[in-house]
């Protein structure tokens, strides 16, 4: 079966085309993810020439400076990257187990609401500080993971549409924030001035290092939770395929619904860092959008807490460093750290591709490209040589057949004769259509072979294994270079 | 008294801006892509638009006067089609970028678009305020013509007003429901775009060209999608700029499941969310906390709506089976 690796040479091959990698040794995973970060930050410093006219080597020192320039920047870049660190852990278990949570936003939201709800009401009646707090924490878990475990209950048993339904969540959330300000704050500003009891106390001087410290436990607890646990096992079951997992007797509908408050219970904590710890007042815009930023936080992590961190301290370092830029270049438009966030998402989300598939260009691995061919192409092989075949049973009636592993020999070594090879392969499937198993699928050319094939579902698994007998272990070994 | 045709003139010029939002995110959900990034893509449709409107603008002669370009030699026709134009351009290129992403590179569609948001927001953000304060008092001019119905509107009362007042942009919105809704359920392509969301692998193995589809309905759905912010800046706001355009684009992505994939439906689903939208602004003495309850009134609706829609399990009625799933051939 080795007759349309010659055929191939006549079909016009695409430039190059797409497969699977196996896997991919981790440090060169790495390596491809820094080199699209530092394109990113070299088109950022061409667009930072072309757009503001100024010296990019000025814009990255400005960056720089924006974030490490003085021991308070530093102090707000850690807050920053711990709060933002919280929402990516509170949302990464869900996205483990492909829920979609965009509703992160809105979890945390309502747990800083109950938070600053229990410091407005209690603290106005007089209730100590301590008390507060200790109301204040169960309750805002609380509220969150309500928050959460209403799309994941609907999620379990109608199986609606997670993504849509927490989205929408989000806007109920800030509704009701800006609902309770106006009863809060019914004249004047319209804003919440920072409430003075239920604070969380400040460990050091830094109100940062409490955050810090709440926000480590949590990362190295869900770390053990994903790897050790049996949870985080079913997680990543349930994430990989449901239907496996029921087979495999794990309750689906728990697991969602589990997930969800463990996903909701984190965001609750957030909330509690940024209402209670971080600013003492509430606002519908006081999650600055880390819900959304938060996913892909956790989804360019990988979904693994370690690198979440490291792709967290990114992502502020982004936002922190540019809106440096824009104060120190004294711009007017206040989008610029989107657009440079923006621009090394990109990049970021693109080289993804380059992880987890490789590129085989036309000619490279001689006649070995079988196990990256694509079906359709290789159908189209197919049906060319059954096409020549009937020309050939006519003309070349007397042409000695040769053995099979001379003619791939010969086929390897002289790519140019094709006419020859043509001849060959048509023979060759001539002899196997006595047999049966090719003539059923492919003698009738009056239906489409590609739609019978490909929709049957099994063939193209019997194509393919005909198809690249020895080539899979052939390429396996030049897989990884990129 | 409550002035009930005015309340409604008012929701359907509103409408608008959803039924273009929604249109273009169902084109483009249907052929299986959950574009979260229609709030990017919005911004950057009216922003397009307010740069083709100032290139205009600047081609204009200057005037004696005031030795700024002479917006009375505006060309109604011209100062309409331009900016149309350029905000399509932008939109779509936003939504070409986003089809690169997540059709050719396979990348995960909900960062995709939720990338495309924070971008295009942050373009719109820090190109639109010099644009803005340079050609503002062209953008006002400019926005009339937007604005303009058809003359013989106010010559049939209320039925006119209801009718014919509205600026070309409703027209065109309601058109471009219509005939996506009939592209989607009465053509081939239709069907073949609806195989390519609900089961891309079956699709292809029948001849269709499934990243070529994806592509298509995703770059027309954007450019779609990219009206609804032109709509917003010259007809909604007059010519002048606020930020709330996002919500407005999160909104149409809720209108998409509230109209259940079809376009048709989305024309009454616009109208309904629009009233929504202004109605605590036609009513006399609501307290600023009701009003802030009241804002929640479309996204409850909508939960309501996926609720229900998702109970009653009806196949026509489900979003598109492979939304939000990337396609790869080899992959099974």
């Amino acid at each position: 079966m080795n007759s349309h690796e010659a055929v191939k040479k006549e079909v016009r091959e695409p430039l190059f085309h797409i497969a699977k990698r196996d896997g991919i040794v981790w440090w060169k995973s790495w390596l491809i993810r820094l080199c699209a970060i530092l394109i990113a930050f070299l088109l950022c410093g061409l667009l930072c020439v072309v757009m503001l006219r100024q010296n990019p080597l000025k814009m990255y020192a400005s960056m720089f400076a924006g974030v490490f320039g003085t021991s308070r920047r530093i102090w707000n870049f850690l807050q920053e990257t711990a709060i933002l660190l919280c929402v990516s852990l509170a949302v990464t278990p869900a996205f483990r187990m492909k829920f979609w949570n965009i509703g992160a936003e809105g979890q945390v939201l309502i747990g800083g609401l109950t938070a600053t709800a229990c410091m407005f009401y209690l603290g106005g009646a007089g209730v100590p500080g301590p008390v507060i707090i200790l109301v204040s924490v169960p309750l805002s878990i609380l509220a969150s993971i309500v928050w959460a475990v209403i799309p994941a209950i609907c999620k379990a048993f109608w199986n609606t549409n997670e993504t849509l339904f927490t989205l929408m969540m989000n806007y109920i959330a800030m509704s009701l924030v800006n609902f309770f300000i106006k009863i809060w704050v019914p004249t004047g500003t319209g804003n919440l001035p920072p409430l003075e009891t239920g604070r969380f106390p400040v460990i050091g001087g830094q109100k940062s290092i409490l955050t810090i410290i709440i926000v480590a436990v949590i990362t190295i607890a869900i770390w053990i939770y994903f790897k050790y646990s049996k949870h985080g096992y079913e997680i990543s079951v349930v994430g990989e395929s449901a239907n496996t997992a029921r087979y495999v007797g794990i309750n689906v509908k728990k697991v969602i619904i589990r997930t969800m408050v463990l996903s909701g219970a984190i965001c609750g904590i957030a909330g509690l860092i940024i209402c209670q710890g971080t600013n003492y007042t509430v606002n519908a815009d006081i999650v600055s959008n880390r819900g959304f930023t938060a996913i892909i936080v956790s989804w360019m992590g990988k979904f693994n807490p370690f690198y979440m961190v490291l792709t967290s301290i990114l992502v502020v370092f982004l936002q922190k460093g540019s809106s440096q830029v824009l104060t120190d270049f004294s711009l007017t438009g206040d989008g610029f750290s989107d657009i440079v966030t923006g621009i090394v998402f990109f990049f970021v989300i693109g080289c993804e591709f380059f992880i987890s598939y490789r590129l085989i260009m036309r000619g490279k691995n001689g006649g070995k490209t079988d196990s990256g061919l694509s079906f359709g192409l290789w159908l189209e092989e197919k049906k060319r040589v059954l096409r020549e075949k009937r020309g050939a049973k006519r003309s070349a009636q007397d042409a000695v057949p040769a053995s099979e592993a001379g003619q791939k020999d010969a086929l390897l070594s002289e790519p140019d004769g094709a006419k020859e090879s043509l001849v060959h392969a048509a023979q060759e499937i001539d002899a196997e259509g006595s047999d049966g198993t090719e003539k059923i699928t492919f003698a009738n050319e009056e239906l489409p072979p590609d739609t019978a094939a490909d929709a049957a579902g099994a063939r193209p698994d019997e194509a393919h294994e005909v198809n690249g007998e020895a080539s899979p272990t052939e390429t396996e070994g030049e897989d990884d270079h990129v | 008294m409550f002035d009930i045709v005015s309340f409604l003139v008012q929701a359907i010029r509103l409408s608008a801006i959803f039924l273009f939002g929604s249109t273009g995110e169902i084109l483009t959900e249907k052929s299986g892509h959950l574009n979260l990034g229609i709030p990017g893509i919005m911004c950057m449709g009216a922003l397009g638009g307010c740069y083709g409107e100032s290139l205009y603008i600047s081609s204009l002669p200057v005037s004696a006067s005031t030795s700024a370009p002479d917006l009375t030699l505006m060309n109604p026709f011209l100062a309409v089609l331009i900016p149309i134009l350029t905000a399509i351009l932008f939109a779509g290129a936003m939504g070409a970028l986003y089809s690169f992403l997540a059709v050719t590179l396979r990348a995960n569609q909900n960062v995709t678009g939720l990338t495309i948001t924070t971008f295009g927001i942050g373009v719109t953000k820090f190109f639109i305020a010099p644009i803005k304060s340079q050609y503002q008092a062209g953008f006002s001019q400019a926005s009339i013509f937007f604005r303009t119905g058809f003359p013989f509107a106010s010559s049939l009362g209320d039925f006119g007003s209801l009718f014919f007042s509205y600026g070309c942009l409703v027209y065109l919105a309601i058109i471009v429901a219509v005939v996506a809704s009939l592209i989607l359920s009465k053509t081939r392509v239709g069907l073949h775009l609806r195989a390519v969301g609900e089961n891309p692998a079956t699709a292809d193995a029948a001849g269709i060209n499934v990243g070529g589809y994806r592509y298509v309905a995703t770059i027309i759905g954007s450019a779609i999608a990219g009206l609804g912010g032109l709509t917003f800046v010259m007809d909604w706001l007059s010519g002048s700029w606020e930020y709330s355009i996002d919500g407005m684009g999160w909104l149409s992505v809720a209108l998409v499941i509230f109209a259940m994939w079809k376009p048709n439906l989305s024309i009454l689903g616009s109208i309904l969310f629009a009233i929504l939208y202004i109605l605590p602004n036609y009513i006399p003495g609501i307290g600023f906390a009701a009003r802030e309850l009241m804002n929640m009134v479309p996204y409850f609706v909508t939960v309501l709506v996926l609720l229900f829609v998702s109970f009653q399990k009806k196949r026509e009625n489900q979003p598109p089976a492979s939304l939000g799933l990337s396609y790869f051939r080899e992959a099974r």
